[in-house]
């Protein structure tokens, strides 16, 4: 098993995911804590949050890859299981605001501003952190199970695939945005105080909640590469390439596919569950079937079915995002449409795809198809 | 959520027909519906009838095929794509008639069509009529019965139950490749 692991990278390629990580868990905090704040090398405590959610959206490319990436199936209801995640945590942390919202009530603001007497019976557990835990864990990958079953049972694929999850991401959508659901209607769940007794506006608790983000990027990271290279990351290839024959040589695509499709979604749960308390807000607006779209975008900018390209997809489209918004606050949506137009025209595999062509020792087989 | 009020639009039909006593037919649903049933039935004939929808066809049943018979398949792309995005521009000159104008106009619209599309199956104008029309007035009854919300996520799940009888949707596209 940890022979297996490690023959996952060359040495150079362990190096370089190490010292990502050690520069994101022990490099940046010492840099914001030690160094002064005048210095060009400081870390300001606003950065925290803000990496804490780029790294969010990278494990959410990720998971993306695994499914469009190496299966071949393009999901776009990957923002429900964000979602599920988000909402999970974003309960817990609303029971823990306890008596210090608006209203000094027990229950949650928004049940006391709709008039409702005590809790609905489904925030039951959430007073406890290891019940939100335990639903964060298992809730995205469950329904991701049940819906795959059904969907991949069926031999539903391509387009069709594509179109439900959206279509179930548009009625869950339409679902969270009603007050009565009792999830916060339009204004989702906020407001939050604290997350396990540590105050969130307080700036160790940010950082706290980056470096745990960065380990479990880490941690997913490797399980996701752990489960490309293995025999049934083949098969998984295999039934992106051609899937009839894969059936044919009497493989059941049905279990491989339901399998990475539950990873995939319980990955991105936990990708969620990380981003509610450093963003500070979730709401069904994430469930929007643009936020999913988007999601695939990442991932076709960096290049799919290589991992890497997902997470620098990920950075690169947000990172871009924010940075238009701050240099051009008028111009930053053409400036985002022309970085998709050129990436589609100029770079088909992303641009990972881009810099592999150049490189002599390229014996791995791209992706082709679609 | 969604509020429907009406902006005075330039080119409206004022007045309806009374079909019974209660139930006015605006003027321009009418001939909205006129206008539909024109655009279908000349898209089915371009498909249908014209050296270009035969191109098209043979495109959409196998690409590497046509483009072996001489067909220039990327300029067919072109042209289809052409086509369907200046069809989108007649629906909302359609909708332009009943409800209000905005650039967001058609985002309401993106899921639910792709739901008809997928619902009659792709590749058939009847399977979309068919879908259409299904979805249109399923919706129509759930709404006073459950909710407008609740009659749209209604609809959406019976559209997955069905997707599970029927994965090409209910009018298929007859091929004899294994992938579709």
């Amino acid at each position: 098993m940890i022979k297996q692991i490690v023959s996952l990278h060359s040495f150079r390629g362990w190096l370089l995911t190490f010292g990502l990580l050690f520069a994101a868990i022990i490099l940046l905090p010492v840099l914001n804590i030690f160094i002064p704040e005048e210095s060009f090398f400081h870390i300001p405590d606003y950065m925290f949050p803000l990496l804490g959610k780029y790294l969010c959206y990278a494990m959410v490319a990720l998971a993306v890859d695994l499914i469009w990436g190496y299966t071949g199936i393009l999901s776009l209801g990957h923002g429900v299981f964000f979602s599920m995640g988000g909402y999970a945590m974003g309960m817990y942390l609303m029971r823990s605001i306890g008596k210090e919202g608006v209203y000094k009530s027990d229950l949650p603001d928004f049940m006391v501003f709709l008039d409702w007497k005590e809790l609905p019976w489904y925030w039951y557990g959430f007073d406890y952190f290891a019940f939100a835990l335990l639903v964060i864990l298992l809730l995205p990958g469950l329904f991701a199970f049940i819906f795959g079953y059904f969907a991949f049972r069926s031999r539903i694929k391509g387009v069709y695939f594509a179109i439900i999850t959206q279509a179930m991401t548009y009625a869950l959508m339409l679902l969270f945005f009603r007050n009565n659901t009792g999830f916060g209607g339009n204004n989702g769940l906020t407001d939050f105080k604290r997350i396990l007794g540590y105050a969130l506006q307080d700036p160790s608790t940010k950082m706290g909640l980056f470096m745990i983000t960065a380990l479990v990027l880490f941690l997913s990271y490797v399980l996701a590469r752990y489960i490309v290279q293995s025999k049934l990351g083949r098969i998984l290839t295999a039934i992106r390439d051609v899937e009839s024959r894969v059936m044919f040589s009497g493989y059941n695509t049905l279990h491989y596919k339901l399998f990475i499709w539950t990873v995939s979604a319980f990955l991105c749960g936990l990708a969620g569950a990380l981003y509610v308390p450093q963003v500070g807000i979730i709401n069904p607006s994430e469930m929007q079937p643009t936020n999913s779209i988007e999601m695939a975008i990442w991932v076709a900018v960096g290049g799919r079915g290589t991992l890497v390209g997902a997470l620098f997809g990920a950075g690169l489209v947000n990172v871009a995002k924010s940075w238009f918004t701050v240099a051009a606050p008028d111009y930053w949506l053409y400036f985002l449409g022309v970085l998709f137009i050129v990436v589609t025209l100029f770079f088909p595999k992303g641009f990972l795809g881009f810099f592999k062509s150049f490189s002599i020792i390229n014996k791995v087989k791209e992706p082709t198809n679609e | 959520m969604r509020k429907t009020w009406r902006l005075p639009i330039l080119f409206t039909f004022p007045g309806g027909v009374e079909i019974f006593h209660g139930v006015v037919l605006p003027y321009s649903r009418i001939a909205i519906i006129i206008f539909v049933v024109f655009v279908v039935t000349a898209i089915w004939a371009l498909l249908q009838k014209t050296s270009l929808g035969l191109q098209v066809r043979s495109v959409t049943q196998n690409r590497e095929m046509a483009a072996c018979m001489g067909i220039p398949t990327q300029k067919v792309d072109m042209w289809t794509f052409g086509l369907g995005s200046g069809v989108a521009g007649l629906g909302g000159l359609a909708l332009s008639q009943i409800g209000n104008v905005g650039p967001e106009l058609g985002r309401m619209y993106i899921v639910d069509s792709f739901m008809v599309v997928v619902l009659g199956g792709v590749g058939k104008i009847v399977g979309t009529v068919a879908g259409a029309l299904g979805i249109g007035v399923v919706n129509k009854f759930l709404e006073p019965i459950s909710g407008a919300v609740l009659g749209k996520i209604i609809v959406l799940i019976l559209i997955i139950a069905l997707i599970q009888k029927r994965p090409q949707g209910l009018f298929a596209l007859k091929g004899r490749s294994v992938d579709n």
